[in-house]
């Protein structure tokens, strides 16, 4: 069981991003995905959400042997795919705790109510898991957070919705050390057999708590090295440019 | 004041020139007679809601005479005395060989009257005046043409100062910048003597080409028993900014219209304005800013600062066309009372046509805080120098959205100099 | 996807077609079509008006056919209304009877759809015998006559309580007003005449419906409630589910007068049915500590006009508006608040939010006056606007004047609209595209839709959805 992704091209305004990006992301494993801006980075995981700016002209991504690419963004979430937001929404009147028994209660089989004590009982344990005030619940979602504090928000949503595949884009960008640590502890609790996880980043340092089994270097929409968690290290130490001459043609 | 024989300037047409072009000549006779078809305006008028028409009192101001400055004119700025040119400063010879032009109208019109007249009275006044946009139009303006080839940047502000007496003065400010052009402007009126009561019907058009960039001051300080108009246009294409201020310390009546038109995308317009009246002057400002095209952005900032038994009236209207997406635009107006008789009448409008857009206006009435005057108290300084520095700060605040320098600090310094006068 | 089947415009067509779903036509009392002094003295043979009532819709009548339409600073739509074409008064001396069998299925559901409990439904679908309503009518009227609470219709209030009613009838809202308030002076019907006794405070909210009689849906109804010194009352008026087939004007005047330290609470949930002009002129009088509240909701109808007021008439009275509005396709809501403050220390609050969806338009208007010699007066004044579509609209023109620095005043007004990035980040987390935006627009008005009593607030929840629902895509 994977999420598996074949030679995904996607444009955006008629200009390709993704130029046939192959990529496999086993149940129970972590994988991560460094590489220099405008690498196409972010654009893979919106694409992967279904954002409708981007065109997929070519390529498949199947989730358990599921066509993604045939399912609408809120399908796409329903059958397990979680994306945690580079920049989080701002949602004002609408409190988390409204908003995460909506997302729950979509997820219900139709007739069905989510059981509201359960629910407030999860929610407020993972938020003492991850070190969120309590008061969150009733703030809005979003709303005059600090970017840790929204990034965190997003750690709690995806285990309050426990996905089988999680795209984490650039989660420790705007991270104060001790933010980082406390939503890496988050991310590493939900480590498991029955899930996979892609983590987006463009420094090492959040690989140093999110340990990964695999790392991969993307650039210009291609995904041009795979290797394992030392590869993020000689990526640090050597830079970009190191991979791009490593390919260069002799 | 002398008691003036000449006809009011309502009642007579102006003067043909002999030395117009056909083209002039024909703008201003068409424009007389489009004054004499509008009616005066009326209290139940719109555009003309909470005014005190009847203060307007326009029949006593004939035609000015030639006069005399009385000092040296400013060195390095076009002054103007009573309608007539006193001094005109040399053009840098640079600038003039990049093509630039700045010229009295008058000039303009004999030199460069090929460009002019594509953009001299060609904007209208929607807000309320039309009738006296024709008047200026049918009259013997004084003023300066600005006009900045592409590309070019003028770094040294250029002035222009208009002086009344008794009479009537149509100061006319234009300024033309191309393509990617860079320009600041000061425009100062103000009355020869205290004692002398004269009416400005003034005009002032901006035009910003793609990625070009304006900044203008007006300061308007008048004698009590003056009257001034100031209809004003600013048009902003591609990726442009305007920046303009309005000073409003002078005059007893006077109405300020000022239109923006957000027509290329990417354009921005910050209307700002500080209005310090005292005695029994009346303040009435209208705006509109409208949104023709996607992801345009302006912002209006009224300061008033009420004294005695002052009047101010504000209508601004924001217009966002349909399709013009992605619009930012905002409008605050905030008046601060002073004394017990001040009266300060608001209508902030918004008409949103499309989505996707983020616009919001304020208007706030309200006296200083007594909390405020203990603070300052507590330190030592007087009651009145404490309201007066809290008043001054109020309207100071306008300013920080200002970051041409010579603008800064000539309004701060007027403004400054009007809180002086009151303590 | 599914079940959540009917589009917007499926409803309003509906609603309109309902108008052909009859009622046997019994109409014992007639004024046929068309307004003149003739029309006028019907109503009052077939009411026995007293002589000055007759004489009072005598004078209004003059005065309505003397004022010009108001489309100059109205909207044009106003031309489209024919006053020939209207029946001024009709009325069966009986309720319409019906069977709920003969509902149509659809109707069914969309009262399913928002909860509205089993009575109510039967009785907007015109079915009487479901639902007694001048039981329910005398069991809350017996309950609160025992506190000396006089609730009759207007008739009654003018004819049994002359003593009571007729100082202030007429004086809140004067006749020449506007041409709808004269309308509606000449040929009012219906409507609640509501006194309450000194320090009464009626804890049940008191409701049009239940003393709704044969005069049924009030075209012209005028209600009047005076509060004596320290009562308290909520009224509501309408309800959340579309009245189907009522004719296509509506011009109501509400007069309030709160006494000393009394409280007075309206609440309005209008809901129209699209091809219906509603013009309301409402208005109260504040005394000293007195309050007035209206909160006010409008989705229903093809052009609302209704600008809540409150004269603020003696030292520490309060007067606040609250509204939600909704503009679908083919609507506009165009309303606000008049804050008349008179006397010293007064405080006036107004908060409106409106939703534009389709090509709907809502506009806000307001008025808060604060003359000179006043001190300690107070207003705040909070109007947004959220659009839905590329195509929706909304305009704002409120108009605040102070006189003197003894006042604060503040007015925030903005528009924003739910933007295509939230929709995005709602749907990742599963909802689809319609609980994500219903989510947001419950959200916008959310503080506003909790002052409502808790029955209202579920039912114009979801009533806000259903609006929402065609909107997507």
């Amino acid at each position: 069981m994977s999420l598996s992704i074949k030679n995904l091209h996607a444009n955006i305004d008629g200009t390709e991003i993704l130029k046939g990006l192959t990529l496999d992301i086993p149940k129970g494993e972590v994988h991560a995905i460094m590489g220099p801006n405008g690498s196409g980075k972010s654009t893979l995981a919106k694409v992967l959400a279904g954002h409708e700016d981007y065109e997929v002209t070519d390529g498949t991504v199947s989730m358990d042997n599921q066509d993604l690419m045939a399912m609408e963004i809120d399908e796409r979430s329903r059958a397990g795919f979680f994306l945690a937001f580079q920049y989080p929404m701002e949602i004002p009147g609408v409190s988390n705790a409204n908003f995460l028994r909506a997302a729950l209660q979509a997820r219900m089989p139709k007739g069905e109510d989510l059981d509201a004590v359960e629910f407030y009982k999860m929610m407020r344990d993972r938020m003492k898991q991850l070190g969120m005030d309590e008061k969150f619940t009733g703030r809005a979602v979003n709303e005059g957070f600090s970017g840790g504090e929204k990034k965190r928000n997003e750690i709690l949503q995806m285990m309050m919705l426990a996905p089988s595949y999680a795209v984490l884009d650039e989660t420790d960008s705007g991270l104060d050390i001790d933010a980082l640590k406390v939503v890496s502890e988050g991310v590493n609790a939900m480590r498991s057999p029955a899930s996979g996880f892609l983590v987006i980043t463009h420094y090492q340092r959040l690989l140093d708590y999110i340990v990964p089994d695999v790392v991969h270097v993307m650039t210009d929409g291609k995904i041009v090295k795979t290797g394992g968690k030392e590869l993020a290290l000689e990526l640090e130490e050597k830079g970009y440019d190191w991979v791009k001459d490593e390919l260069a043609p002799a | 004041m002398s008691a003036t024989l000449t006809p009011s300037v309502l009642n007579q047409q102006p003067e043909p020139d002999a030395a117009a072009p056909a083209w002039l000549s024909e703008a201003r006779a068409d424009a007389w007679s489009k004054f004499g078809s509008l009616p005066m305006p009326e209290p139940k008028d719109e555009p003309w809601r909470f005014a005190s028409i009847r203060k307007m009192a326009l029949e006593g101001f004939g035609v000015a005479a030639p006069a005399e400055l009385g000092r040296d004119a400013t060195g390095g700025a076009f002054t103007f005395v009573n309608n007539h040119s006193v001094a005109t400063p040399e053009i840098d010879p640079e600038l003039a060989a990049k093509g630039v032009v700045i010229a009295t109208i008058a000039q303009a019109t004999a030199e460069h009257g090929e460009i002019l007249r594509r953009f001299l009275h060609a904007q209208s006044a929607p807000l309320g005046s039309e009738k006296f946009r024709a008047l200026h139009t049918a009259s013997q303006i004084t003023g300066v043409f600005v006009f900045v080839p592409a590309g070019v940047v003028i770094d040294k502000p250029i002035i222009i100062e208009h002086h009344v007496g008794e009479g009537t003065i149509f100061p006319h400010t234009l300024v033309v910048a191309e393509a990617n052009s860079q320009v600041t402007v000061i425009d100062r009126l103000a009355s020869l003597d205290n004692a002398a009561n004269g009416l400005a019907v003034g005009v002032f058009d901006l035009y910003a080409a793609d990625g070009a960039a304006i900044n203008y001051l007006r300061t308007q300080n008048l004698s009590l028993g003056s009257r001034s108009f100031a209809i004003g246009t600013t048009l902003a294409e591609k990726d442009s900014d305007v920046k303009s201020v309005l000073l409003n310390l002078g005059a007893g009546w006077s109405r300020n219209e000022h239109v923006s038109h957000m027509n290329g995308t990417g354009s921005n317009s910050d209307m700002l304005s500080i209005t310090v009246p005292t005695g029994e002057q009346e303040v009435d400002q209208r705006t509109f800013q409208h949104h023709h095209a996607q992801h345009t952005t302006s912002d209006l900032l009224f300061k008033n600062a009420l004294y005695d038994q002052t009047k101010s009236v504000f209508g601004g209207l924001i217009l966002v066309d349909e399709g013009a997406h992605h619009t930012d635009s905002y409008q605050t107006c905030r008046n601060l009372l002073l004394s017990d008789k001040a009266e300060a009448h608001s209508m902030p409008g918004l008409e949103i046509n499309a989505d996707q857009v983020k616009c919001s206006h304020g208007s706030t009435s309200g006296q200083i805080g007594d909390e405020q005057i203990f603070y300052l108290m507590a330190r030592g300084i007087h009651e009145e120098t404490s309201r007066r520095l809290i008043a001054l700060g109020f309207t100071l605040e306008v300013l920080e959205k200002i970051s041409d320098k010579a603008i800064l600090e000539e309004a701060t310094a007027m403004v400054e100099a009007k809180f002086a006068d009151i303590g | 996807m599914d079940e959540e089947t009917q589009t917007v415009t499926t409803i309003a067509e509906e609603k309109d077609t309902v108008g052909d779903f009859t009622f046997p036509e019994r109409n014992k009392f007639d004024a046929g079509y068309g307004l003149s002094e003739a029309t006028v003295d019907y109503i009052s043979d077939v009411k026995e008006d007293p002589d000055w009532v007759r004489e009072f819709r005598k004078k209004a009548l003059r005065v309505f056919e003397e004022k010009p339409m108001p489309t100059h600073w109205a909207t044009k739509d106003l031309e489209a209304i024919d006053f020939d074409a209207i029946r001024y008064y009709l009325s069966d001396g009986e309720r319409p009877k019906k069977s709920w069998d003969d509902v149509p299925d659809d109707i069914k559901e969309t009262f399913d759809r928002l909860g509205i409990p089993e009575q109510e439904r039967a009785f907007l679908a015109g079915v009487e015998a479901q639902f007694d309503s001048e039981a329910a009518y005398s069991n809350v009227k017996d309950a609160v006559s025992e506190q000396g609470v006089i609730f009759v219709t207007s008739a009654e209030g003018l004819k049994e309580h002359e003593e009571i009613f007729r100082p202030w009838f007429g004086k809140v809202i004067p006749t020449s007003d506007n041409k709808f308030s004269a309308l509606n002076s000449a040929v009012f019907s219906g409507g609640s005449f509501i006194y309450v006794p000194k320090g009464v405070k009626v804890s049940h909210p008191l409701q049009a419906y239940f003393r709704i009689n044969s005069e049924n849906f009030g075209q012209f109804e005028r209600t009047l409630i005076i509060l004596d010194e320290g009562a308290e009352l909520t009224y509501m008026e309408g309800c959340t589910a579309p009245k189907f087939g009522t004719p296509t004007l509506h011009s109501a005047v509400v007069e309030l007068v709160a006494m000393k330290d009394a409280k007075l609470q309206y609440i309005t949930v209008q809901n129209w049915s699209s091809n219906v002009f509603n013009l309301v002129t409402k208005r109260g009088i504040a005394h000293e500590n007195a309050e007035v509240r209206w909160i006010d909701c409008n989705i229903g109808s093809r052009l609302t006009m209704k600008y809540p007021g409150v004269v603020m008439k003696e030292p520490g009275a309060r007067g606040e508006v609250v509204s939600i509005a909704l503009a679908n396709d083919g609507q506009h809501q165009d309303t606000g608040a008049k804050m008349i403050h008179a006397a010293d220390n007064t405080t006036s609050n107004v908060v409106s939010k409106s939703i534009s969806v389709g090509e709907g338009r809502s506009t806000y208007r307001g008025q808060v006056h604060i003359p000179k010699h006043l001190k300690g007066c107070v207003n705040n004044t909070e109007c947004d606007a959220l659009l839905i579509n590329a195509k929706s609209k909304t305009d704002t023109y409120p108009a605040i004047s102070v006189k003197g620095n003894q006042h604060q005043t503040q007015h925030e007004a903005s528009v924003s609209q739910v933007s295509e990035e939230q929709i995005f980040y709602m749907q990742q987390r599963g909802l689809s595209e319609a609980a994500a935006m219903s989510l947001s627009v419950n959200g916008f008005i959310n503080d506003l839709v909790r002052e409502f009593p808790m029955e209202y607030s579920v039912e114009l929840k979801r009533l806000i959805d259903l609006e929402m629902e065609g909107s997507v895509g």
